[in-house]
């Protein structure tokens, strides 16, 4: 199989730039909030990505031949209710996972941060691939291979490696690895899976596949306007949260980070022009999206999905931060032991795309369809989940859908409880792609 | 003009019939199946002229190929 997608390389890029932030970070936690960092890091890159998604839809609507589509059509879309995700409307789905996908779980990764070690903290996002595998394995009944059974015993090998050798560099250093560090990190994680499991529950409406269709490039601004409302969203929540919070009688973590962040709020303009926080504005947050985005946008038709290659290569984050936080801020990590865990998570790596290559399915739909629905029926047809495009034909067939989704039982969902049921379909023909021989 | 061409092969051509159908430019895709038909491909043409010539003078040529079955694609929806 040929690694044809050029794309591949801002996902390798992204995380290469995520994996910076713990040792950005921890350059701050003396002296600022960590709600402060968090607040300003994500409103003015939501405001920042907002402008730029209405600068690109601007753009494109002059610059570009195709129909243009009006700005309001963006924000008509956020009212419509996702059916992938509970049917809630899309603007609190966004607010969702800004909240608590994006806000929250960035706060308990600095709080683990700050409670623990750089190190210790890399375990978090290998215990929330471990959370994701058995989330899909216990909801979505997807099968464990061989190679998910490896890929799962070799991040538990190395998070194993990670305990032990972090517990003796506490041990060494005399700053004890505390409980509530160990806690904050496990609700990173819950929050983390959330956030990976709802962020690909995003459904186009019927209006909006209409616009994709007359113009290729509304989706790269959708994109980002749901990435800034998430944002900006998540930062105006918290807020209010933060005051109940300075009231409540009990003292924690919490409560000390808040009063230091209503404090904050009267030097924000020297906090602002830290490099560490403008690396964390621009280089961990608005360069990074906005190169995820154009992947997922521009994303070709290879045999695996964007959203797997981004699973795949997500290991590169946490090899990163282990083997730069050694290098760069002197944490305790014997060399010896950093080289045992980069072969293990580059062979995850390797393991996982076995996985994702072994389970994906391609197939083509053939379909005879009742006279008069030709108008009508393929867009209702495209909204269903795993369908990636659909062909008007004129011969035998009168549509083609293409195909693709990661489990039979999707697959089985797709033909019989979405497809077969449509009074206009008269017959279904199923061809699975075997092998793909060119692209 | 874009067009699906869904073939039915003989036995065991599959991967020479492939390798003939790759060789043509205008073929921009090709897949082999297990279903009704063994090999999907898609082609690309100018017009229909060129559509009978890739026919004529290569795909009818290729031996192994029992029947096939070619679609025009009037409309595409992708999201």
């Amino acid at each position: 199989m040929k690694i044809t997608n050029k794309y591949i390389i801002n996902i390798i890029v992204a995380n290469l730039l995520w994996s910076f932030i713990p040792i950005v970070a921890t350059g701050l936690f003396d002296g600022i909030s960590i709600i402060t960092i968090v607040v300003l890091r994500f409103l003015i890159a939501g405001v920042v990505l907002f402008f730029i998604a209405i600068l690109l839809a601007i753009s494109n609507n002059y610059f570009n031949k195709d129909t243009r589509i009006p700005i309001k059509e963006y924000f008509l879309s956020l009212k419509h209710k996702n059916r992938r995700f509970y049917n809630v409307r899309t603007y609190n789905y966004y607010f969702l996972i800004g909240f608590f996908g994006i806000i929250i779980h960035i706060l308990f990764f600095f709080f683990a941060l700050k409670t623990t070690s750089i190190p210790f903290t890399s375990i978090g996002i290998l215990l929330t691939i471990i959370f994701v595998a058995l989330y899909e394995k216990g909801v979505n009944f997807e099968k464990f291979d061989i190679f998910r059974i490896l890929f799962i015993l070799m991040l538990t090998f190395v998070i194993i490696i990670i305990i032990s050798v972090s517990f003796r560099g506490a041990q060494l250093s005399g700053t004890p690895i505390e409980l509530r560090g160990i806690i904050y990190l496990i609700l990173y994680s819950i929050t983390g899976s959330f956030l990976y499991i709802s962020i690909e529950r995003d459904s186009f409406s019927k209006n909006e596949l209409r616009n994709i269709n007359k113009n290729k490039y509304y989706k790269i601004p959708r994109a980002l306007i749901k990435m800034s409302i998430a944002f900006i969203s998540g930062v105006i929540i918290l807020i209010p949260v933060l005051i109940i919070i300075v009231l409540l009688p009990y003292e924690t973590d919490f409560t000390q980070e808040s009063v230091k962040f209503f404090s904050d709020l009267g030097s924000l303009n020297s906090i602002l022009f830290r490099w560490e926080i403008l690396y964390l504005i621009i280089f961990a947050t608005i360069i990074p999206y906005l190169l995820i985005f154009l992947a997922n946008v521009n994303w070709k038709t290879t045999s695996l999905t964007y959203s797997q290659w981004s699973s795949i290569l997500g290991l590169i984050d946490p090899m990163n931060t282990l083997i730069f936080a050694v290098l760069l801020s002197n944490e305790y990590f014997p060399h010896e032991y950093l080289i045992i865990i980069a072969v293990l998570l580059v062979i995850t790596i390797a393991l996982r795309y076995a996985h994702e290559v072994k389970n994906v399915i391609n197939a083509y739909i053939l379909l005879r369809i009742k006279r008069s629905s030709l108008n009508t029926l393929p867009l209702r047809i495209l909204k269903f989940y795993g369908i990636k495009e659909i062909y008007s034909l004129m011969g035998n067939f009168d549509l083609m859908l293409k195909v693709r989704v990661n489990s039979f039982k999707d697959f089985h969902y797709l033909i019989n409880r979405k497809i077969k049921p449509l009074n206009e379909i008269l017959e279904v023909e199923v061809q699975f792609v075997d092998k793909i021989e060119k692209i | 003009m874009r067009a699906i061409i869904l073939c039915k092969l003989g036995i065991s051509v599959i991967s020479k019939v492939i390798d003939e159908l790759k060789e043509i430019p205008q073929i921009t895709k090709v897949m082999s199946l297990t279903g009704d038909f063994d090999v999907l491909a898609e082609i690309e043409v100018e017009s229909s002229e060129e559509l009978f010539d890739i026919f004529a003078n290569k795909i009818d040529l290729i031996d192994g190929i029992i029947s096939s079955n070619t679609h025009l694609i009037m409309k595409a929806w992708e999201k």
